[in-house]
């Protein structure tokens, strides 16, 4: 109300009742858990439905990764004397590699770098490479990459984790996509990786 | 005296209301998410200076001016201007925050259940239209529970839904021109004309501007309306909103032509919009064109004791329910008069918007604020006639 008026204004007929003061939070509270639910629930949700579907998935006896619901073993194998597993969901692919002896995850890190210049051409890969903890504690460093298969001269981004073993083995997860669809696959990746049991 | 007393229109809200919670709420989630906006906002900074430049320029370009038609829209009563930014803000800084890392989060889950190609197509309509319609409709809630008495009626949850909705498409296409369009001068000048020049009438001002009007339904009209059909009301505009929504993200009835666009192509971007977005713009003008009826029945309704009486004549009214004849008036009066008398004129009019206000909530006519509003009318009226050649004989009324 104007208080150039000085008379208490009635109140409007379709007007809401004015709230005693203890029960003016219940509005802003209810905003705040409708806020809540909606910001977090996509994660709780997703956290609730990421359910591990069938036995884990060994590699050389060095990590162990439980895919999720969706992803099969697409492959199992050795190249270049790695022992590898690869994971897929449609375009989605998670690649396990037991790498043998590392002195530390950045050496790793670079030395899979390498193998993928050596694989991808116009590679463009992050210089950082960001601290990752997985859910058993080890740590391991991570960067992300674009590249163009040579073969078949589609573009495609990933990104990959390092980690090294108690006794020094090198363990490298590369998750990739065609180009624009890892951001429908990551959280996946994340999670199979976040939860790999390593050594 | 009343007429030398500077005072604001009556039945205005301010936005400062220090002891209401909701108040808090809305600042708290304001500076916490302003931060990384900010942060966000730097990060294009330092990408493109020029096209960060370009982009906020170009933007405000467009905002200024469906901000003021938004803000004129309500025909008798503009909402306050602090309330307006304050709904601004929660849409730009707010509701694009939140919205951004909840749409992540529910985006895992349609990656999950659905798979990656069924997400690389359904995830955008299926996750932004439930999550920003949200974001942005508790920006509308936030500002009524600030100032509850500044919703009337539908048309002025309209306005600031329609609004909050600018904010936030004004933000999103700074994100587009950065993000996806390269941030680049010339990538800018590309998100500009697909985002605002060939889509910007139909997205979130409209979408949001009908969640508004959800929430006015809701907080209104209650002596006219059960609650239930009320929340059905508005259960109804929101569904509408978020279909709209929903289908301008999704793959269907997608005629947009293949990339990377070239000659043509650029012509048939906004018919392929239009087809989206045309029949939502149809809509919300017939929703708006009833909501300004319903208000124009209000005032005369509201008048209909007071006329011929000390606060408005007959012919005031006439003038008073027809915006562009009270603009009229208030031509002839400055051209008569000048333009202190036509200020005066103005005021005048607005006092007897006022005095509707007043009227409709009075139990009876000798309520006392209803007396000091048809007396500060008079007074107003007296003083204008007062002034050398606002008053010709033969229009006197038009005049007053």
């Amino acid at each position: 109300m104007d208080a150039s008026i000085g008379t208490a204004q009635p109140r409007r007929p379709d007007e809401a009742a004015p709230l005693a003061p203890a029960r003016r939070w219940v509005a802003p509270l209810i905003v705040l858990l409708v806020i809540v639910a909606v910001v977090a629930g996509g994660y709780l949700v997703y956290a609730a439905l990421a359910e591990p579907a069938g036995p884990p998935v060994g590699v050389d006896g060095v990590v162990s990764v439980q895919p999720l619901s969706g992803w099969e073993v697409a492959g199992q194998g050795e190249v270049g004397g790695y022992a590898y597993t690869r994971l897929s969901r449609g375009s989605g692919t998670l690649d396990v590699v037991a790498w043998g002896p590392a002195t530390s995850e950045a050496s790793l890190a670079t030395d899979y770098r390498s193998v993928l210049e050596s694989q991808l051409s116009q590679l463009q890969a992050s210089d950082e490479l960001a601290p990752v903890v997985l859910e058993d504690g080890s740590s391991g460093l991570g960067f992300r990459y674009v590249g163009v298969v040579a073969d078949s001269g589609a573009t495609v981004e990933g990104v990959v984790t390092s980690v090294l073993t108690p006794d020094g083995q090198g363990v490298v997860f590369d998750g990739w996509a065609p180009e624009g669809m890892l951001s429908f696959v990551d959280g996946d990746i994340e999670t199979m990786v976040d939860r790999a049991v390593i050594g | 005296m009343a007429l030398a007393a500077r005072r604001r229109p009556f039945h205005q809200a301010r936005f400062m209301q220090p002891r209401l919670p909701a108040f808090w709420l809305y600042m708290v989630l304001l500076v916490a998410t302003g931060v990384v906006a900010v942060a966000e906002q730097a990060v294009f900074r330092d990408a493109s200076p020029d096209g960060f430049a370009l982009s906020w320029l170009l933007l405000a370009v467009y905002a200024l001016p469906v901000f003021a038609v938004i803000y004129a829209l309500d025909l008798y009563e503009r909402e306050p201007l602090s309330l307006m930014v304050a709904a601004f803000l929660w849409g730009a800084v707010v509701a694009t925050t939140l919205s951004a890392i909840a749409n992540g989060g529910w985006g895992l889950v349609v990656a999950r259940v659905g798979g990656p190609e069924f997400a690389a197509r359904w995830t955008a309509a299926l996750t932004a239209p439930f999550v920003e319609e949200t974001m942005k409709g508790l920006g509308v809630v936030m500002v009524y529970l600030i100032a509850r008495d500044e919703f009337d009626d539908a048309m002025d949850g309209f306005v600031y839904g329609a609004v909050c909705g600018l904010g936030f498409a004004v933000v999103e296409d700074v994100f587009y021109f950065a993000a996806i369009f390269g941030g680049g001068v010339r990538g800018v000048l590309q998100g500009f004309f697909l985002r605002v020049v060939a889509s910007g009438l139909y997205s979130h001002v409209l979408y949001t501007g009908i969640v508004g009007m959800a929430v006015g339904i809701v907080v209104s009209r209650r002596s006219t309306s059960t609650r239930g059909r009320r929340l059905a009301q508005a259960a109804g505009l929101c569904g509408v909103a978020a279909f709209a929504h929903f289908l301008w993200n999704s793959p269907l009835l997608d005629l947009f032509p293949a990339e990377p666009w070239t000659g043509t192509d650029w012509l048939l971007i906004p018919v392929a919009t239009a087809v989206k977005g045309l029949p939502l713009l149809v809509f919300v003008a017939i929703a708006v064109v009833l909501a300004r009826r319903r208000e124009r029945r209000w005032l005369r309704l509201a008048l209909s004791t007071e006329v011929g009486g000390d606060g408005i004549s007959a012919e005031e009214l006439r003038l008073l329910e027809a915006p562009r004849m009270r603009r009229d008036a208030r031509r002839t009066m400055r051209r008569r008069a000048g333009s202190r008398a036509a200020s005066l004129l103005h005021r005048l009019q607005r006092e007897q918007v006022n005095l509707a206000m007043v009227a409709s909530r009075a139990a009876d006519p000798s309520d006392p604020a209803l007396a000091q509003q048809r007396d500060l009318c008079r007074s107003l009226r007296d003083a204008l006639l007062a002034m050398p050649g606002a008053a010709p004989a033969e229009t006197t009324g038009a005049a007053g």
